[in-house]
């Protein structure tokens, strides 16, 4: 297993695919397949900010994406995406970042704002040279300065990929929105609390309370089996408010998970000492990658080789990788 | 990498290379004593398959000390390899430990063949002479069999068995081992067996 090789193809499959999703969010670029899905704007951030890092301009393009439509972002659930200290410090950076230039009570921090020595480049084999950006240097990461480039613009909020900024535009940004989101494209007659937490990555006993309050307005309903609180959502009568048909619904995909799983493979693939190991211990350690992003594959409904030997865990991490990135529609093909 | 769970030696040996690599990673330093159907295969005494490697004990500065229970870092270490190629968890066992509480063969860290697998792990398999002692043992104690088998593969001399013999009584002085021990003696072509033990 070449690991450069698989790392390098792996950076440059998910630029294509930040790019694509991020165009047709609003970011400056031209998209070149169009979403069947419903994106989640937090997860796909999170995830970018660390994909970028291959990529300058994506990275700064976020920047302005990010300080453009910051009413539309969910500072909670943005830190709630992190899954290590590497996503923690690029999220704060971020809000920090925004906040400078857009003073709010949201996007303040109470974090220490001062610069750290000893910082990494955030870029991938691009030395920053002169003064460092002070929201990223506190978070011990190097670049230059960053500024707007101001060519960012709202979200389509028709599209399909968009159907969550379109839900907070109505219900707010909350776990209304999101919840409503998940029940709306789920192919599943009825959902739990904790799946819905779970998908949403926002506390159960929140989404609890949230939910209960939805049923009350009569925005979804409940009902109990087994003890068990199962809650449903008349998707007709939302795609009629929506303006669309059911069947137009866009489809769901656990996006949390999928892309906290995404980068955890990236930044595995960029360990120096296995790219300097031995062959098995290569082959080992993509074995035991699996066995880790397992429970959240299964969760997002991606199949893996529960079997696989190290000989097969290759060829088994590269389907993982190619069964989420998969179902994309090229944009000449869009459904009219 | 295949995920055939029998052993022949040159698999014997890949996967204790692999478990040196392992404990190598875990910054983790064995010496171990091996003994069985994967001692006999990487000395070449029988050529046959097998399905597990037996650890006797573990030597500590100088000290044979007992494999069981196996210490939690080579436990996973043989656990991640188990995974890797597809083999049961128990393939690197402590089973036959319970030899080291009544003794070894007189000289047999001196006869065992050393053979390492990195930096990380060196393994000391029991000598042809070790092998008759434990395998004359085991064939008496549970009859007919795979250990019979290796013992017969090994052809053992008259004195090699009656030395073997003379040891397996430490293990066992019991009247019924003893009379069993005879017909197997006399079935090997020990005929002199009632005289020693």
């Amino acid at each position: 297993m070449d690991l450069t090789t698989f790392s390098d193809r792996l950076s440059t499959q998910l630029l294509d695919f930040a790019w694509d999703e991020w165009a047709q969010m609003g970011v400056s670029a031209t998209a070149h397949h169009e979403s069947r899905w419903a994106q989640d704007p937090e997860a796909l951030l999170v995830f970018t900010l660390e994909v970028a890092r291959a990529d300058p301009r994506l990275f700064d393009e976020l920047l302005d994406w990010a300080l453009h439509n910051e009413g539309l972002l969910s500072v909670r659930r943005l830190r709630a995406m992190c899954i290590d200290e590497t996503d923690r410090a690029l999220v704060a950076a971020t809000i920090s970042w925004l906040g400078r230039r857009r003073p709010r009570a949201r996007l303040r921090s109470s974090e220490d704002h001062r610069v750290q020595s000893g910082l990494e480049p955030l870029f991938d084999g691009r030395p920053a040279v002169g003064d460092a950006d002070p929201d990223f240097a506190a978070q011990g990461l190097l670049r230059p300065p960053a500024e707007p480039s101001r060519k960012s613009q709202s979200p389509d909020l028709r599209s399909p990929i968009n159907l969550d900024f379109r839900l907070r535009a109505m219900l707010g940004v909350g776990i209304r929105a999101e919840v409503i989101r998940i029940m709306l494209c789920v192919h599943a007659p009825w959902m739990t609390a904790g799946a819905l937490a779970r998908t949403s990555v926002y506390a159960k006993r929140n989404v609890h309370d949230a939910l209960a309050g939805l049923a009350d307005a009569g925005a979804i309903s409940v009902f109990t089996t087994s003890g068990e609180q199962r809650y449903t959502i008349d998707k007709s009568a939302w795609a009629a408010l929506l303006d669309l048909t059911p069947k137009k619904l866009p489809s769901h995909r656990e996006w949390p998970q999928l892309l906290a799983v995404l980068r955890t493979i990236l930044r595995w693939s960029r360990q120096t000492d296995l790219i300097e190991a031995s062959e098995y211990l290569r082959v080992s350690a993509t074995r035991q990658l699996l066995e880790q992003i397992r429970p959240e594959l299964a969760f997002a409904g991606v199949k893996t080789n529960l079997r696989a030997t190290a000989a097969e865990a290759p060829a088994a991490l590269e389907q993982v990788v190619h069964e989420i990135l998969a179902d994309r529609q090229p944009a000449r093909d869009r459904v009219k | 990498m295949s995920a055939s769970t029998s052993l022949d030696a040159a698999r014997a040996d890949t996967l204790l290379a692999a478990l040196g690599e392992q404990l190598a990673v875990r910054e983790e330093c064995y010496t171990l004593v091996v003994v069985g159907g994967s001692a006999l295969l990487a000395l070449g005494l029988v050529a046959r398959t097998t399905r597990d490697v037996d650890v006797l004990a573990i030597l500590d500065g100088g000290e044979l000390v007992s494999a069981e229970p196996l210490p939690p870092s080579l436990l996973e270490a043989g656990r991640v390899v188990a995974l890797d190629f597809g083999l049961p968890m128990d393939w690197l066992n402590a089973g036959p430990a319970s030899l080291l509480d009544l003794g070894l063969p007189e000289g047999f860290l001196q006869r065992a063949q050393r053979r390492s697998y990195g930096e990380a792990l060196t393994v000391l398999f029991a000598s042809r002479t070790d092998q008759i002692h434990f395998k004359l043992y085991a064939a008496v104690d549970q009859g007919a069999g795979r250990h019979f088998a290796d013992l017969q593969a090994l052809e053992p001399t008259e004195p090699e068995l009656l030395q073997a013999a003379r040891w397996s009584r430490t293990h066992d002085p019991s009247e019924g081992y003893r009379s069993v021990l005879l017909e197997l003696l006399t079935y090997l072509g020990a005929t002199h067996g009632s005289d020693h033990v």
